[in-house]
């Protein structure tokens, strides 16, 4: 490895991955639970053919088929959902966030013990290098980050390696006057040891912050994922939603929907008032490109209203707000009976706390179809079915988010990670079928926003 | 085990090379800029090694430097960077500094060069 090449430019060299440095200690020195690597290694064939034991209604070829996808723009994603009950007691897993670039890897046991690499691996040789092998254009190799250096590095050495060369690995923030990377007519150009600029064929993109301000639809350079894929909804929580209900309408005959909170796009700052009172003074506000829990607003009385209304005030001529409905954290009398939702929670620890939690899986697309890469959850910071203490707000009973933004860029609070090892996951609660449906759910998000990234950007 | 100071605000290069001395047989202390460095060089009074990238965001790499020289710490210092002049070269070194190394920063190179105090 050459360090600090160029501002902010590394060029990382074949042998450099260090496993100590891409999974969190506590990761790396876990087993995967025994049924979570059952369930990663049932096929696509044997999860169909179960979800439809689950969902009587739903036409198994079709739900085969959508497994199989060749994703155009979208061949990498992740998905967080929430794990949810209604008053009848009927659970599912519903969708909460899709994710153009997600992170995972990191929090991910190795299912295979002999392969150092583990999901990086996977990623690379088996989604990202077929890719690149039949991408003409010449130049050398990148991965472009603004976040999740642990495993941005993982990336690049794994790259280094499987390509046998080196990569330039390249800090893209958007608040930098004097980035080392730029497109010209739509080619990836970084920052060389000479200040020169160096093209690159392909390269491993995991830019989180406002990534259309420097990233353009149509590149010539080759990356993982496409900055298409964030604009249909990988990064847009309003084009998301809206790519979900165009698939529930066309799937509802084959009895296959994307289970999601009830939501509203394009909300005015000036009706955000009105939505609160009809979602009866309760609701959730997302910035639609809002990311890793910035710009999401859980609101459970007048106050927390308040200040997520004044903080909103500034941008109120120029955005418009995601607004869904609330996932409860314990029943409440009234609530609509089958759609009003709350959270199933961890199992209660000794001290009868359950935490809400959410379900993270990475998938990535390969010659067996779409496939299930990395799973975890994370836990919210308080328990559900305790009092809130003093100058606690909803966020600590609901957010799950791990990301912590200070002053000097991100810290993740990884306390509050829950592996699926040996140790952790039974506090979950979650059994195989419960894995099949959100693999089921996260094949359904990804294969919706692909389709919408098709029909959005190849008419143009 | 001996201690070595990191002054350098690409955070990723930071901790890229906090990783590597740490795996190497140092203890390392990591500061992002001028203040978190000299906050640590008043903390700690045993840093052995010192490198300090000489573009800081909040001041120049020779400042801090001259505080750990005035600190009276026996602190080896290398000073880095990727833009150097052979007159500012010399100007660190009568300052004080034992070495300059220029980026990129080849890790062996760097490795051998603290062992060879």
């Amino acid at each position: 490895m050459k360090l600090s090449i160029a501002d902010n430019v590394h060029l990382v060299e074949p042998g450099d991955f260090e496993p100590s440095e891409h999974w969190y200690p506590r990761v790396l020195n876990s087993n995967l639970h025994p049924l979570v690597n059952y369930f990663l290694n049932l096929t696509n064939a044997q999860i169909a053919s179960r979800y439809t034991r689950l969902h009587p209604r739903v036409n198994g070829e079709k739900l085969l088929e959508i497994l199989s996808y060749k994703p155009f723009y979208f061949k990498w994603s992740g998905t967080d959902m929430m794990h949810v009950m209604n008053s009848l007691g009927q659970h599912k897993l519903i969708i909460i966030e899709t994710n153009s670039c997600p992170s995972g890897q990191k929090s991910m046991p190795l299912q295979n013990l002999n392969m150092e690499q583990g999901g990086y691996q996977k990623l690379i040789d088996l989604t990202f290098k077929p890719a690149v092998l039949k991408h003409h254009e010449t130049g050398a190799l990148a991965a472009l980050y603004d976040k999740n250096p642990m495993e941005n590095i993982g990336y690049a050495s794994t790259i280094a390696d499987s390509f046998n060369e080196p990569v330039y690995l390249v800090k893209f923030d958007q608040d930098d006057n004097t980035p080392s990377a730029k497109f010209e007519d739509n080619k990836l150009f970084v920052k060389g040891e000479d200040e020169e600029w160096i093209p690159i064929r392909a390269a491993f993109r995991y830019v989180t912050q406002q990534p259309h301000n420097r990233i353009p639809v149509n590149s010539k350079t080759l990356l993982l994922n496409p900055i298409e894929a964030c604009l249909a909804g990988g990064r847009n929580k309003s084009e998301a939603s809206l790519a979900y209900d165009i698939f529930n309408t066309n799937h509802e005959p084959f009895g296959l929907q994307i289970e999601k909170p009830e939501t509203y796009v394009g909300v005015s700052w000036e009706d955000l008032p009105k939505y609160y009172q009809k979602l009866k003074n309760s609701m959730v506000i997302k910035v639609p490109e809002g990311n890793a829990g910035q710009g999401v607003y859980t609101i459970t009385s007048e106050k927390e209203f308040e200040k997520a209304w004044n903080e909103l005030a500034p941008q109120k001529d120029v955005a418009n707000y995601v607004v869904q409905q609330l996932i409860y954290s314990n029943y409440i009398d009234g609530v609509d009976e089958k759609n009003g939702f709350f959270h199933v929670g961890s199992i209660p620890d000794r001290k009868d706390r359950s935490y809400a939690f959410d379900i993270r899986f990475m998938m990535h697309h390969t010659p067996k179809g779409l496939r299930p890469l990395a799973a975890y959850s994370r836990r919210a910071r308080l328990p559900l079915n305790k009092p809130l203490p003093d100058g606690a707000d909803s966020w600590d009973l609901y957010g799950t988010n791990l990301s912590v933004k200070e002053e000097n860029g991100w810290s993740y609070d990884d306390a509050r990670l829950i592996p699926y090892d040996i140790h952790n996951f039974g506090q979950l609660g979650l059994g195989v079928d419960e894995l099949v449906q959100g693999f089921v759910l996260s094949c359904m998000a990804t294969y919706a926003i692909d389709q919408h990234a098709l029909n959005t950007f190849n008419n143009k | 085990m001996k201690n070595v100071l990191i002054v350098e605000d690409d955070a990723v290069f930071c901790k890229m090379l906090s990783r590597l001395l740490n795996r190497n047989g140092y203890a390392t202390l990591e500061a992002l800029n001028a203040k978190e460095a000299k906050d640590m060089v008043e903390k700690v009074n045993d840093i052995d090694f010192a490198l300090i990238d000489l573009k800081l965001p909040d001041e120049n790499g020779d400042r801090v430097l001259e505080f750990i020289k005035d600190s009276g710490q026996k602190t080896i210092v290398i000073m880095m960077s990727r833009f150097e002049t052979a007159e500012q070269t010399e100007q660190l070194i009568n300052n004080g500094a034992a070495l300059f190394l220029k980026k990129p920063i080849n890790p062996k190179t760097l490795l051998e060069h603290l062992d060879s105090f």
